[in-house]
């Protein structure tokens, strides 16, 4: 057993690029997600047939069915409806469309769990339809909504891995191609790991820190970061 | 733009022999990502604290890392470091429950947590042995609050084996590729599998929640 760190110091552009094409994938798809996550959360709160009917079939189908077949599917459905798209769009869209069913769940999950009395209080004081909004029902709701969004999160940049398959030049499929080169799967599997594993624990650190600061309001007390609101974190891949 | 199902029809004997391999895998990988999952708990709890530290840096590069990455590196990497091969299957096998016992620790645990410390000293108070303790007090409360959890891993277990297809495991995915090469109909050939996975997961998703008002109406 050996393992060659000149021949990751020789690939190392190749990584880079990967990494570079994981982390601009995550950001486009990710909150494009939010965005239809909120849109389809607010559609199946509505309480009218059509549109609850629309909401619950999206979120169903796309949860109930393994992401690989979402991306295969659309990868070879589109140019047959005569829709062209780079391997990379195509995955953009997949992973945007898958996130947006989670996050949908995550976000009516959010606005269910504060309590129908917070707004009736609210409105009894006299504030207005936004202050209610922004000053009672938002804030509280941020301690449902860091966590699981956080999770997704961090699940969504795993799965960009898959968008490999569909060679999207990003971190898995560029160590697939220095394997290809050079045959050193250990050296190369291990580092991409590697760097999954910290670019994951730099945005579950930024989150913390992001939830500790929005969060204060929800603790105990000062000092504890035991809050009042616990959120049920979803167990995501 | 047309679908022509008539042509998969004669390849759905080989859907179904794909879905029996999906939950051959997963079936045993669940099984054994508990057993792992164990270990992890028992480690995390242990009084030597460099045992503490590997499990919960274990539990940390699993849920950190893709399951694609942790598949090629089985499949791939592991030979190499080791110099024998693996069989496709059993390096499926291998990765699922590696994978999933980082998520059954975290379940373990809080059922675990979610356990009054009373119930310990209860238990003690009346002079039962270590072992009765587990056996009567704690095991039996901690079974309904791990059963649905522990169902749903099953269920993200169900959904992560169309991964096992890029490393040649001829699950429900690999069998549509087989199919769509075959009849050169990719988009039914897939629709067909989404089918099958939909049946499945969307069962065991209701499975879950059954179990899950089940569990509260035992705990009430």
């Amino acid at each position: 057993m050996s393992f060659d760190f000149q021949l990751i110091y020789e690939s190392w552009p190749l990584f880079v690029k990967g990494i570079a094409v994981t982390i601009f994938i995550s950001l486009i798809s990710i909150s494009v997600s939010f965005f239809i996550g909120v849109a389809v959360a607010l559609m199946r709160l509505t309480e009218k047939r059509i549109p609850v009917l629309i909401a619950v079939s999206y979120i169903e189908l796309i949860r109930n069915t393994p992401f690989l077949i979402q991306v295969y599917i659309a990868f070879f459905v589109l140019p047959a409806v005569g829709i062209r798209m780079e391997a990379m769009t195509a995955g953009i869209v997949c992973l945007a469309v898958y996130g947006g069913a989670y996050f949908a769940e995550n976000i009516r999950g959010a606005i269910l769990a504060i309590p129908r009395g917070q707004e009736e209080a609210a409105k009894a004081l006299g504030l207005s339809y936004w202050k209610i909004q922004r000053k009672v029902i938002f804030p509280q709701m941020l301690g449902y909504l860091i966590p699981t969004t956080t999770n997704l999160t961090l699940s969504l940049i795993k799965d960009t891995a898959i968008l490999s398959v569909i060679t999207v030049p990003e971190l898995t499929y560029m160590a697939q191609v220095m394997i290809g080169e050079a045959f050193a799967p250990v050296e190369g599997f291990t580092v991409i790991a590697l760097m999954y594993w910290g670019l994951n624990s730099i945005v579950a650190a930024a989150a913390r820190k992001w939830e500790y600061h929005s969060c204060r309001h929800l603790r105990v007390n000062a000092d504890s970061s035991e809050k009042v609101v616990v959120a049920v974190l979803p167990e995501t891949r | 733009m047309d679908f022509d199902f008539a042509g998969i029809t004669p390849h759905l004997p080989a859907f179904v022999q794909g879905a029996f391999v999906t939950l051959g895998v997963s079936i045993p990988g669940a099984l054994l990502g508990i057993v792992v999952g164990l270990v992890l708990v028992a480690g995390q709890r242990a009084p030597i604290a460099p045992v503490r530290w590997a499990s919960s840096t274990y539990v940390s590069f699993i849920r950190g890392t893709p399951l694609l990455v942790q598949i090629f590196f089985v499949y791939y990497a592991l030979p190499g470091l080791f110099g024998f091969n693996i069989p496709a299957y059993f390096a499926g096998v291998l990765a699922l429950c590696l994978n999933s016992g980082a998520f059954v620790t975290e379940i373990l645990r809080a059922g675990l947590s979610s356990l009054p410390l009373g119930q310990w000293d209860a238990a003690k108070s009346v002079g039962l042995s270590r072992y009765k303790t587990w056996r009567f007090v704690i095991l039996p409360q901690l079974f309904y609050r791990i059963l649905p959890p522990l169902t749903n891993e099953f269920t993200m277990v169900v959904k992560a084996t169309p991964l096992l297809s890029v490393i040649t495991v001829v699950e429900i995915t690999r069998t549509a590729q087989h199919v769509m090469n075959e009849t050169f109909r990719p988009v039914e050939a897939f629709v067909v599998a989404a089918i099958f996975y939909f049946v499945m997961l969307f069962s065991l998703s209701r499975a879950t929640r059954k179990l899950e008002t089940w569990a509260e109406a035992y705990r009430a």
